[in-house]
């Protein structure tokens, strides 16, 4: 008898272990195919000394932690409803699909910096493992979740935006946070109240089609657009009146590896004494050979004006169909907005990367320019934040924002489009 | 055994009393070979097919369109086909405009229901309708001035809890011979049976064992039940309640009080364990604010209100002559409401509390939330089968709360999670289609929904919490958005159930307090 029992036993164990296995590895199908392109731009760039590196460890940190989760689990209940299961699947599994395969090719560079796509992972995870194991079983899970969600886009947006300190600050915090909820799962008593088991079905082909959903986007919307080739952007050709006032390498972190970064800045015609505003505008050429590195540098960071992007950003299309991004920008405290134009090229074995920066500010040059090149990009960038908080105007009335000094931006950037291609 | 049949039978065409009697035979075997009838004679499982056929298909046969058995009866599909037709078209031809007035008139409706919320809450917290006696005045009635009382106690796959009865039933202050109590168990439900046998329950209350069919319902068993009740008076209790010990005498005393319009007394539900986590204190601020303050502002405006699940005190008389309740609707206590007061007859709020048990678990929570949102489906479906008599018999105020509270409350809570959606999209990116959604005369509407009235239901839930004495769960009101979320899984759950099984009985899982 007992011979014939402990083989069945194991057996049976085998079984379900099988099927936990079938699952976790199609959770994990499912999640590098509908996020092959973040994770592998994470995973290439792991070895560089840039921003992209420090938003894996909340990751790491989450599957960590969830394995602490499984293994100090209690009991639970065996209430179950397929409905919620696939409630949870439907939505966080559709919302994972849209951020990791629509928002880059929508949002482009934007998208990247703000690196939503750390965002989207986790939520993607939360609906396949709902539609596997059933939702009390990801709810089982939902500190580790929240965990990635949480802190790995912070995290990304901290290491790009803020001092050191503040990213030390962060990531201890992230540490913090996920040792008391470690803490507090392994002193968890068990929950012995069962009520008989209703099993729950498995909703494969859902996953399936979801995947495939992530696919299809994917391969119809470039997650990130190829950047078109060209020569090397220069900037000389502007309109009319427009001079070239100064131009200058901007010196970066050694984070930042081998970009090179030049900043030039030129003036519009003098106005009518009555606007008194001179129109200004910034031309930023960034230039690697990563195409990935490139866009994965915020936009937020380069410009960190104490100003937000507003609402009011979208695609383009510049001459020779080269994909850009309007941003439009604005400082709440001093109520003040500029417009960026952001697009990337190829030239040669490098990929360059372009930000036209429009505003009518006065003494734009004076304040941008106040120090030597060599001096980097911290005291330029202390310039413009002093500049921008410093004289308010009445463009900004709360309501949402049109990208002001939108033609002038797009028109610098098609000359540059156009003076780099011939 | 029982001699009654409810008065919708007698009204039967001749179809469909040939339909009953076919019944009849069918069930016969079945009571034959149900636990309890093992030795029981032939006229007295005739006598229980009987009852349990009347009970079931009672009112489907006797009133189909008082009847949830069938979801819509043809006229309600051919208008809601036509409707359906038309907003296609409409799609196809102009769908911008179509999109545009479909928005306009949800968000009508969500004016409408906040408005309609304000003014009950604001009379709910004005006028004091709700009745109160004194235990003075409960302990002064004689026993031979006490009608006797029957009491129902329906339970199905409730091992955990039916144990508990004895113990909760055996505090009520009501002189033995008077008290009429039936468990009513599902005759294949060996666990809770053993469970109720081994409490020794089978002493204190009447075990009756109802013969197995379709469908599992909790208006079944107390049909069956009802059928033999003895008492003047009936009331309802699940088997984990713990009722106040003068609550029938405190009912007797009421109905004195009361004309002879006034067929039911429903009593406060509260929860004992409010504490256990996030979701009971949601729950039980919820249930304060809807059995303390809103119920009796729905009385005040002379409206019908869909009452409680358990402790409603009804005349027998009057619900045996109803009907009882309609087994195929999953909440047949809203509905005996709304069909009383349809009757003519009225219900009041008395200040009594029956202590439950607070869902606490999330799925199961979403389990019986969709149970309830489907019954009120259900219920709306049945009763607006004939929209110009319900207005006449509701009044203007009465059909506008009806459509309100019983149809909209599901319909809102699901349609909740798109406009959440939309007012994200457009927080995100402005997107275009957003805004071709909301032309001027709906933006400001849907914009006063949004703020205004997600502000006036989170205020009202604080202020109802304050004026309840519950002042620890005013940080989880503050939090009440959360649990619109789960409400709106709840509302998506029972739309799809309410097409795909529309008399399924979720089943919640009690004694989860116990851990």
């Amino acid at each position: 008898m007992s011979g014939l029992a402990l083989p069945l036993r194991r057996a049976g164990e085998l079984t379900e272990r099988g099927r936990t296995a079938i699952r976790l590895t199609a959770l994990a199908v499912a999640v590098i195919a509908v996020h092959a392109p973040p994770l592998l731009i994470t995973l290439r760039e792991l070895h560089r000394p840039l921003v992209v590196a420090p938003v894996l460890v909340p990751l790491l940190l989450a599957v960590a932690y969830a394995v602490v989760v499984h293994v100090t689990r209690g009991h639970e209940l065996a209430i179950h409803d397929r409905h919620v299961d696939l409630m949870v699947a439907v939505t966080c599994g559709g919302l994972g699909v849209v951020t990791a395969n629509i928002l880059h090719s929508r949002l482009g560079t934007l998208d990247w910096s703000l690196r939503l796509d750390l965002l989207g992972l986790p939520v993607f995870v939360l609906g396949a493992a709902s539609l596997l194991f059933g939702a009390r079983a990801t709810w089982r899970f939902r500190w580790p979740i929240v965990t990635a969600a949480a802190t790995g886009p912070l995290l990304g947006l901290l290491v790009v935006l803020g001092p050191r300190g503040v990213t030390a600050g962060c990531a201890a915090l992230t540490l913090a946070v996920a040792g008391a909820s470690v803490r507090r799962v392994l002193r968890r008593r068990p929950n012995r109240t069962t009520f008989g088991v209703q099993r729950i079905g498995r909703s494969w082909g859902l996953l399936a089609a979801l995947v495939a959903l992530g696919l299809a986007l994917a391969v119809s919307r470039d997650a990130l657009p190829e950047a078109p080739d060209s020569g090397v952007v220069r900037v000389t050709d502007l309109p009319a009146g427009w001079t070239v006032r100064a131009s200058a390498p901007v010196a970066l972190p050694t984070s930042a590896g081998d970009i090179a970064w030049r900043r030039t800045l030129v003036a519009g015609p003098l106005p009518p004494p009555a606007a008194n505003r001179p129109r200004q505008a910034v031309i930023d050429v960034l230039s690697d050979p990563s195409r990935l590195r490139l866009a994965g540098l915020s936009l937020a960071a380069v410009y960190a004006f104490d100003g937000d992007p507003a609402p009011g950003a979208r695609a383009i299309t510049l001459d020779g169909g080269v994909p850009a991004q309007v941003g439009v920008w604005q400082n709440e405290k001093s109520r003040l907005t500029w417009t960026t134009v952001d697009f990337m090229l190829h030239a040669g074995d490098r990929y360059e990367r372009v930000v036209v920066i429009v505003t009518d500010e006065r003494k734009l040059s004076a304040r941008i320019f106040p120090a030597p090149a060599d001096e980097g990009a911290g005291a330029l960038l202390d310039g413009l934040v002093a500049l921008v908080r410093g004289t308010p105007n009445e463009l900004v009335a709360g309501r949402r924002l049109e990208p002001k000094n939108l033609d002038q931006a797009v028109d610098l950037a098609n000359r540059t489009v156009r003076e780099a291609r011939s | 055994m029982s001699t009654a049949s409810f008065a919708l039978r007698r009204r039967m065409s001749a179809e469909a009393a040939e339909e009953y009697r076919g019944h009849v035979d069918e069930a016969l075997p079945v009571v034959r070979a149900s636990r309890g009838f093992e030795h029981a004679g032939d006229a007295d499982i005739l006598e229980a097919a009987d009852d349990l056929i009347d009970a079931v298909h009672g009112m489907r046969l006797g009133d189909p369109d008082r009847s949830a058995a069938r979801v819509l009866i043809p006229r309600q599909k051919h208008v809601l086909v036509g409707l359906l037709a038309v907003v296609a078209v409409g799609l196809v031809l102009a769908p911008g405009l179509v999109l545009q007035i479909l928005t306009g008139l949800v968000t009508l409706t969500y004016l409408l229901a906040m408005a309609f919320r304000v003014w009950i809450f604001r009379r709910g917290i004005g006028q004091s309708a709700m009745m109160r006696v004194s235990d003075e005045e409960a302990r002064a009635l004689g026993d031979d001035e006490l009608p006797v009382y029957t009491v129902l106690v329906p339970a199905y796959g409730e091992p955990e809890v039916v144990g508990e009865l004895v113990e909760n039933l055996a505090a009520i202050e009501y002189p033995a011979g008077k008290l009429d109590i039936k468990l009513l168990l599902e005759s294949d439900d060996d666990p809770t049976i053993e469970a109720a046998l081994a409490s020794g329950a089978d002493d204190a209350v009447q075990v009756i064992l109802v013969p197995p069919m379709e469908p599992r319902t909790k208006p079944k068993a107390c049909n069956y039940g009802l059928l033999r009740a003895r008492g003047e008076i009936t009331t309802i209790y699940d088997a984990e309640d713990v009722p106040d010990p003068l609550q029938l005498r405190r009912v007797v005393v009421a109905f004195s009080r009361l004309d002879e319009r006034y067929a039911c007394i429903q009593a406060r539900l509260v929860y004992h364990n409010a504490g256990q986590n996030m979701i009971t204190r949601w729950f039980t601020s919820e249930y304060g604010m809807w059995f303390s303050i809103l119920l009796p502002g729905l009385v005040t405006l002379d409206a019908p209100i869909p009452l409680g699940g358990t402790s409603n005190h009804i005349r027998t008389r009057e619900l045996v002559r109803s009907g009882g309740w309609d087994p195929y609707n999953v909440t047949e206590d809203a509905d005996l409401g709304i069909r009383l007061y349809r009757e003519g007859y009225r219900s009041a709020v008395l200040d009594s509390a029956t202590l439950e048990e607070a869902n606490s678990d999330m799925i199961n929570w979403v389990k019986q939330r969709s149970r309830w949102l489907k019954g009120y489906l259900q219920t709306w479906l049945v009763h607006l089968r004939h929209p110009v008599a319900l207005w006449r018999e509701l009044g203007t105020a009465g059909f506008i709360g009806f459509n309100l509270t019983v149809g909209g409350t599901p319909l809102l809570a699901a349609a909740n999670p798109i406009f959440w959606a939309l007012a994200l999209l457009w927080l995100a990116g402005h997107p275009a289609f957003v805004e071709n959604l909301f032309p001027v005369w709906t933006y400001f509407g849907a914009t006063a929904s949004l703020l205004i009235g997600n502000f006036c239901t989170v205020y009202m839930n604080v202020v109802g919490a304050r004026l309840l004495g519950l002042n620890r769960l005013l940080v989880s009101c503050l939090l009440t958005p959360v649990y619109w979320v789960m409400m709106s899984m709840a509302a998506v759950k029972a739309l799809i159930q309410l097409v795909t099984n529309p008399s399924y009985w979720e089943k919640t899982a009690h004694g989860l307090d116990k851990g």
